[in-house]
């Protein structure tokens, strides 16, 4: 399995990551960290603002 | 099959083939259940957690690694990653045919709630006790260092009473930064707000002046 997150990073930092690569894997695995902010948003609440504009590039 | 029968089926099935006890050792964090497969589908510890139930929805179990930061304003969140599959939604949330009929015999077995509250995502962490789970403490080390840098003593004071205060991490105003942009040396302490987050994504967060 494809590790998404590396341990020492946080998931912004993970995301920032995948979004400036242009490997296309890493376009999936910012599609699926969009996916999961977006599950925790949706059961815990508002993100921030800066996870909020990570995930609006996270979804282009 | 009654649902009694399918429940100790799914139950005996976890004993058997996944190392799981009849009565599993189970935590509650964030008003989830968390428990840890013994053995999952690689032969591993496996960490699930029952996800909270919504007006007219179903409990189901998922697996996750590790609570972990999002970000210095969103401290916590369940670490669910590498289990995202956007491409094959049948598996979304699973990542695995198998670790997906894992979560359904889970869901299956009708685990009771866990008797057990956990505030402190280092707890929780602990808990797991995988390598990712361990590291991810780390993460939130920062945290501590941050706030012990800009905030002393009044944070050694949260942290020490972090626990009992319901207290997930603890924040200096400016946030968390890589450990290699710490400022040098200890400013006072007085003037500094506090973030004391006491739930993931800022659910509940207040400010606190020492």
């Amino acid at each position: 399995m494809a590790q998404i997150r590396e341990p020492e990073e946080t998931v912004t930092e993970a995301l920032k990551r995948h979004l400036s690569s242009s490997d296309p894997a890493s376009r999936e695995h910012a599609r699926n960290i969009a996916a999961a902010l977006e599950d925790a948003r949706a059961e815990d609440g508002p993100l921030d603002p800066e996870t909020e504009e990570l995930l609006k590039l996270a979804k282009q | 099959m009654t649902d009694a029968d399918g429940k100790a089926a799914a139950r005996a099935n976890l004993e058997r083939k996944f190392g799981l006890p009849a009565d599993p050792p189970m935590i509650c964090y964030c008003r989830r259940d968390i428990l840890v497969v013994p053995h999952g589908p690689d032969g591993r510890k496996q960490a699930f957690y029952r996800s909270r139930k919504g007006p007219g929805e179903e409990t189901h179990w998922y697996p996750f690694d590790a609570v972990v930061p999002v970000n210095s304003k969103t401290p916590a969140m369940f670490d669910t990653l590498n289990y995202r599959c956007k491409n094959t939604p049948a598996l979304d949330r699973y990542g695995t045919s198998e670790l997906q009929t894992l979560g359904r015999t889970l869901d299956a077995a009708q685990l009771p709630p866990a008797s057990r509250d956990v505030y402190e995502v280092r707890k929780v962490n602990g808990f797991i006790d995988t390598q990712i789970s361990l590291t991810a403490n780390a993460l939130y080390d920062r945290y501590d260092i941050m706030a012990r840098n800009q905030c002393r003593p009044r944070a050694d004071e949260l942290i020490a009473e972090r626990e009992e205060r319901r207290i997930n991490a603890i924040l200096s105003d400016s946030g968390i930064t890589p450990a290699a942009k710490l400022p040098d040396g200890v400013r006072d302490a007085r003037e500094v707000p506090v973030h004391e987050l006491s739930r993931p994504s800022q659910l509940h967060t207040f400010h606190r002046r020492v």
